[in-house]
């Protein structure tokens, strides 16, 4: 498996009370597919990507990636990050002063030629030749979500994380970008929360997410 | 290139960089030029005591010398154990420009047998025109004085062309007299003498040596006859050093005020410019990027921008300066603006240093605050 969680959970504190973010999840993603997180909002979906991603450190429970137990350290989780994962956010968050190239080449783990190489191979692959050199701003609302997934491309990661991919984009544009985390799916683990039950029609594996807990797709 | 190095970041936000570099810039400016130019009116000042060195002037009036005669203080001078010898002179003053405004310049009216001892001690030699004629309105100067009252030989000056000079009738400049740094004139001792002039001057020339005595001297006859007066270098310099030395503290008041001032909107520009790319490190922090390396990231950037704008402004300054000399400082013979010097420069670095302190601990504060989710999950 490639990533593991053995009763995850997130509380946190909000005026008086004590929020339950994640409640005691488990799940296992292995090395390829696509997978999706579905639960409406509120439901702890995104939560629960921070946590397999590293951001959030969780409060009790385990994750494992590659049956390796995940950092304590948040600088040792930012390397996992670093080296192994890709992150698509909902909004594109392009460095407005990069162009297409520099923004997708921030993603990459390592320097040198075979960046470059794979750089170029990334805006072959998404379409976005003859844009190398434009900034952000000048790019359609599909255009900078293709940079933010080439930008999640660069680092050679194992496991995609994706949130929301549609959401600030139009149907057409969606799909596009949709049938792309398909085509990754192939060859990477593609972790994608969606509230669009649509979007997962194809998906290997459906969690079901419910005020932090998951109703459905648990595999232990 | 690395997408992230500081060159990427300078080159792509050059409107960000020009204003804090243009700050840093006017800042050193600022805070180099006053010094400098502070620096050289006192040394200009300074110069008018170079005579002093070698000459102690003695006068006494005739209403107060409480029957002191001419005869029985030149013996008392003669026989001091430190004086080489004494020369009788008149003095009156002209005005010497500087830029902390006209001061009053001896001119020594000398008998003419006293011409070589005067010039043998104080080490002059005639460098244009001739010496003044015995019992003529003549007179020669320093070349520096000449120079600095745009006078040239065979030109008049005095009270009767300028009302604003303090020395009374018309005197021809005869010619000039070189020397290193001194600023003085020389006349004719009988042209003045043939008005009346109820006070006699002494020049006192200490022997090889002997400054150091002969003050000590100079302060003991003092006692004994309160009625002389006496101009030697330490009492002048210390009167221009009691003029100064408020100004220095007021200038240090207002230096320390603008270097705040300076860090204080350098730190609120950084805090500016972090708020507008929360979002970039945001991602850089949610996609892996320690906040270690943003932290050394903007640190650099920071330094690197102090650094440009100090030397930028050091030499921004020291065109202005060289420009000032050409214009105004060497045509007036004025000491010129010289920015090398730690006196002149020492006054720039609280500048960059108070700037790093600042912008450092802004952009640490506002580091240690961000939190990647909130930037992430931001819906503007």
């Amino acid at each position: 498996m490639l990533i593991k969680t053995i009763n995850l959970s997130l509380t946190y504190k909000d005026a008086n009370s004590e929020v339950i973010a994640v409640d005691n999840v488990s799940l296992e993603l292995p090395e390829k597919g696509f997978f999706g997180i579905l639960g409406p909002s509120g439901s702890g979906k995104t939560s629960l990507l921070y946590l397999l991603s590293g951001i959030r450190q969780p409060s009790h429970g385990e994750i494992y990636f590659s049956e390796k137990v995940y950092p304590k350290s948040s600088e040792g989780r930012s390397l996992l990050r670093r080296l192994q994962m890709g992150f698509v956010f909902q909004q594109h968050f392009l460095i407005n002063y990069l162009n297409v190239k520099q923004n997708i080449r921030i993603g990459a783990s390592k320097e040198g030629k075979d960046a470059d190489m794979r750089v170029q191979n990334i805006i072959q692959r998404l379409g976005l030749e003859g844009f190398e050199l434009r900034k952000p701003y000048e790019l359609s609302g599909g255009q900078r979500q293709r940079v933010a997934i080439g930008r999640a491309l660069a680092n050679e990661a194992k496991v995609i994380f994706v949130d929301e991919p549609t959401a600030a984009l139009d149907h057409h544009t969606g799909r596009k970008v949709v049938d792309y985390l398909y085509e990754l799916a192939k060859d990477t683990c593609v972790v994608t929360v969606t509230h669009d039950d649509s979007i997962l029609n194809n998906a290997d594996k459906i969690f079901t997410m419910w005020d932090g807990a998951l109703t459905e797709g648990n595999t232990l | 290139m690395k997408p992230l190095s500081i060159w990427v970041y300078y080159w792509n936000n050059k409107r960000k960089i020009f204003p804090v570099i243009g700050i840093l810039i006017l800042s050193v400016l600022g805070m180099m030029a006053p010094p400098a130019i502070l620096n050289t009116v006192q040394q200009d000042v300074l110069r008018g005591f170079n005579f002093y060195e070698k000459y102690i002037v003695v006068f006494i009036n005739e209403a107060e010398s409480e029957g002191l005669t001419k005869s029985q203080l030149e013996d008392k001078l003669i026989n001091l154990g430190s004086v080489e010898h004494i020369i009788e002179t008149q003095v009156r003053t002209t005005q010497r420009y500087t830029l902390s405004g006209d001061i009053d310049t001896p001119v020594f009216f000398l008998k003419e047998k006293d011409y070589p001892t005067f010039f043998g001690h104080v080490g002059l030699k005639l460098n244009e025109g001739t010496m003044p004629e015995e019992n003529s309105n003549e007179v020669v100067f320093t070349t520096q004085m000449a120079k600095n009252k745009q006078l040239f030989v065979g030109e008049v000056f005095g009270q009767a062309v300028d009302e604003y000079d303090t020395i009374s009738g018309e005197f021809v400049l005869s010619g000039t007299v070189d020397t290193d740094s001194d600023s003085f004139g020389l006349g004719s001792y009988g042209f003045v003498n043939q008005k009346q002039s109820i006070t006699t001057w002494y020049l006192v020339a200490p022997q090889d040596g002997k400054y150091q005595e002969i003050l000590k001297d100079v302060e003991r006859l003092k006692k004994e006859h309160p009625f002389l007066y006496f101009e030697t270098e330490p009492s002048l310099r210390n009167r221009m050093d009691n003029g100064f030395k408020s100004l220095n503290l007021v200038f240090m008041l207002v230096s320390s005020i603008i270097v705040i001032v300076i860090a204080m909107s350098v730190a609120l520009l950084k805090i500016i410019f972090f708020m507008q790319r929360a979002n970039e490190f945001g991602l850089l922090t949610a996609i892996g990027y320690s906040k270690k390396f943003i932290l050394k990231k903007t640190i650099l950037e920071v330094f690197v921008i102090i650094i440009v704008g100090w030397v930028l402004g050091v030499f921004i300054t020291w065109g202005l300066f060289a420009w000032l000399n050409a214009t105004l400082y060497v045509p007036k013979a004025f000491i010129p603006l010289d920015l090398f010097q730690f006196d002149v420069l020492k006054y720039s670095l609280p500048i960059p240093l108070a700037v790093s302190i600042f912008s450092i601990a802004t952009v640490f504060w506002q580091l240690s605050t961000l939190d990647p989710v909130s930037i992430i999950e931001r819906r503007d």
